[in-house]
C-alpha cells in the first residue's frame, strides 16, 4: 500500500525540473552568451590560477634583514650557479619580519636576522645555529649628505641641530644600536627632537642619499655600497654586537632547504669573497644546544 | 626587466581573481540591498561599505588576524593545507577583493535600481524563476552599470596597498605586487627603477579606463540596435 503512494520516477524527476529556477534551454541560451562566457572564462582563469599557485616546490623563502639584501641576492646567484637549486628572500626590517613569522605565521623557511631580538621574538620556533655557520659582523657609521658639514663624533652630530635620520628603533636592530649608541655617548636627550625614523636602514641611507635629509646612522655596509654619501665618522663602541646568522625554521615546509642554503654560505669561498668585499668582518659560530 | 613583467603579471593574477571573486559576491549583496527588504539589511550595507571608510592598513589588520595562526580561517587553512594564508597571494587576492568590493557593490546597486522593477514582476508572472527573472530581464538591462563596477573594482583591486602589505607581506615573486614594489624601491633609494614601475602603473590604468570606455559605448551601441531591431 505504501509503495503504491509514492509517485513514479518520471513524476518526481518533472517536478524537480519545474522547480528549477530556470530551463536547461534557457541555460544553454545563456552560454551562447559573450558576456557569460568572458565571466565564466575569468572564474576558470582564476581557478586554474589558485590550483597552479599551490603546487609544491623546494624552493626555501628566507626572511632577511634588509642590510643583507644585496650580498645574500648576489649569494643566491651563485648558489643557483653552482648547485642548481633557488632560494627566494623576503627582505625588510629584522624586527618586523619576526614578527610576521611569530604572530601571524609568516611561510619563513629560513631566517638571516641580526641581533638578539629577533631571537627573543622567534624563540622556540627556529632551531640554533649549527657549530662552524657563518656570522656577519657589521658597525655603524655617520654618514652625510655630499654638501654637508662635517662632524666628527656623536657629540658634534648632537650638537649640530640638522636633522639626523635612524632607523626605527620599534622596527630594525639599526635603529636599536642608533639608539644604543646615541645613548652610550649622553646626547640621545639632545638629539632626540632632531631624529626621524625609517622603517629600515635602507630607507636611511635613501633619505641621506637623496639628500632630503643631512645626517644618518647606517652600518658600515650600507655607506660601502654608497658612492652619493660622505662617511663622517665611525661608531666603533657603545652598542651590542652586530652580528648576522642564518637559522631555519623548525616546522616550515623547506626547512631542510634553507638549512642547505645556510651551509653553502658557510663554505663557499666566493660567496665569502662577497661578503668581504662589501664590507663585513666574517666569523664563524654556533649555539651548542638541542 | 624580468622581473618587471612577473611584477606586472603577478599584479594582475591577484586583481583578476580579486575580480573574479567580487563579481558574484557584490552582485549578490548588490541585490539584496536594492530589492529585497529584511532585518540586518543595514548592518550588511555598513559591513560591506565600512572598507571605504576605513584605512586601508585597517582592513589588512582585521584580515591578517583572521587568516593568520590565531584567527579561525587561519586553524582552518592549517589543518587543511597545513599552513596559514597569511603571506601568500591568496593573502593578497583577499584584501584586493574586501577593498574593492564597496566600489563594486556600489555600482552594481545604482545600476540595478535604474531597472524597473514592473518589468521583473511581469518576467516573474510568466513564469520565470528569480534567477532566471534576475539573468534574463534584471543583468542585461542593468549590462553598462555592471561593466563600469567590475572595470572599478578591478581597477581598485590592481592598485591596492596598504591592506596588501600588512596581511601579505611584500615578498618578490610571492606577494610584491606593482604598489609594493614601487614601495620597496623607492624606499631602497632606486628611483629610477621606482619610476619606471610606477610609469607601468600609470599605463595599466589608461589601458584599464580606455576598455571600461570602449566597452560602455559598444555596449550602448548594441542595446540600441538590438531594441531598434526587434520592433
Amino acid at each position: 500500500m505504501i509503495v503504491e503512494d509514492q509517485p513514479p520516477l518520471s513524476v518526481v524527476a518533472n517536478q524537480f525540473y519545474q522547480s528549477l529556477p530556470i530551463s536547461i534551454g534557457e541555460l544553454s541560451l545563456l552560454l551562447r552568451r559573450r558576456s557569460v562566457q568572458f565571466v565564466l572564462g575569468l572564474m576558470l582563469m582564476a581557478l586554474a590560477a589558485s590550483c597552479g599557485g599551490n603546487s609544491g616546490n623546494e624552493v626555501p623563502l628566507i626572511f632577511a634583514a634588509a642590510s643583507v639584501s644585496d650580498v645574500l641576492t648576489e649569494s643566491a646567484a651563485i648558489y643557483e650557479r653552482e648547485t642548481g637549486m633557488q632560494v627566494e628572500f623576503s627582505f625588510g626590517g629584522s624586527l618586523t619580519l619576526a614578527n610576521q613569522i611569530a604572530k601571524f605565521g609568516a611561510p619563513a623557511d629560513g631566517v638571516f636576522f641580526v641581533g638578539e631580538e629577533p631571537k627573543t621574538i622567534l624563540g622556540e620556533l627556529v632551531n640554533p645555529v649549527p657549530e662552524g655557520s657563518i656570522g656577519l659582523v657589521n658597525t655603524l657609521l655617520v654618514i652625510g649628505f655630499k654638501d654637508a658639514e662635517h662632524v666628527g663624533t656623536l657629540s658634534d652630530l648632537a650638537a649640530s641641530d640638522a636633522q639626523v635620520v635612524i632607523a626605527d628603533p620599534a622596527l630594525a636592530p639599526a635603529g636599536q644600536f642608533a639608539k644604543q649608541a646615541l645613548e652610550s655617548a649622553g646626547v640621545w636627550q639632545d638629539i632626540e627632537n632632531d631624529l626621524i625614523f625609517a622603517v629600515d636602514v635602507r630607507a636611511v641611507l635613501a633619505a641621506v642619499e637623496s639628500g632630503n635629509s643631512d645626517y644618518g646612522i647606517v652600518y658600515r655596509t650600507d655607506a660601502f655600497g654608497s658612492d652619493s654619501v660622505s662617511i663622517m665618522s665611525e661608531i666603533y663602541e657603545g652598542y651590542s654586537p652586530i652580528i648576522y646568522v642564518g637559522r631555519s625554521v623548525k616546522l616550515a615546509e623547506n626547512s631542510a632547504s634553507a638549512v642547505e642554503f645556510f651551509e653553502f654560505l658557510s663554505k663557499s669561498p666566493t660567496v665569502r669573497d662577497v661578503f668581504e668585499s662589501a664590507g663585513f668582518t666574517i666569523g664563524f659560530a654556533g649555539e651548542a644546544g638541542t | 626587466m624580468n622581473s618587471d613583467i612577473s611584477i606586472v603579471a603577478l599584479s594582475l593574477q591577484i586583481a583578476l581573481v580579486a575580480t573574479a571573486v567580487t563579481l558574484p559576491v557584490g552582485m549578490l549583496v548588490a541585490w539584496l540591498l536594492v530589492r529585497k527588504q529584511f532585518r540586518g539589511k543595514f548592518v550588511l550595507d555598513v559591513f560591506v561599505s565600512l572598507p571605504l571608510a576605513l584605512p586601508p592598513v585597517v582592513v589588512g589588520y582585521a584580515l591578517l588576524w583572521l587568516v593568520g595562526t590565531n584567527g579561525w580561517i587561519g586553524r582552518l587553512s592549517e589543518s587543511v593545507f597545513g599552513s596559514t594564508l597569511a603571506f601568500t597571494w591568496i593573502a593578497a587576492v583577499l584584501a584586493a577583493a574586501i577593498v574593492s568590493l564597496p566600489l563594486v557593490v556600489r555600482s552594481f546597486a545604482a545600476a540595478l535600481a535604474g531597472v524597473d522593477p514592473r518589468l521583473e514582476v511581469a518576467a516573474r508572472g510568466l513564469g520565470a524563476g528569480s534567477i532566471r527573472t534576475f539573468l534574463t530581464i534584471t543583468l542585461p538591462l542593468a549590462y553598462r552599470g555592471v561593466i563600469a563596477g567590475v572595470l572599478l573594482g578591478f581597477v581598485r583591486a590592481l592598485s591596492e596597498f596598504g591592506a596588501t602589505i600588512i596581511v601579505a607581506g611584500n615578498i618578490p615573486g610571492r606577494t610584491q605586487t606593482l604598489p609594493s614594489a614601487i614601495f620597496t624601491r623607492i624606499s631602497a633609494g632606486d628611483t629610477d627603477d621606482a619610476w619606471r614601475l610606477a610609469l607601468v602603473s600609470v599605463v595599466l590604468g589608461v589601458i584599464a579606463l580606455a576598455v571600461h570606455n570602449w566597452l560602455l559605448k559598444r555596449t550602448a551601441n548594441g542595446i540600441s540596435s538590438s531594441n531598434g531591431g526587434s520592433r
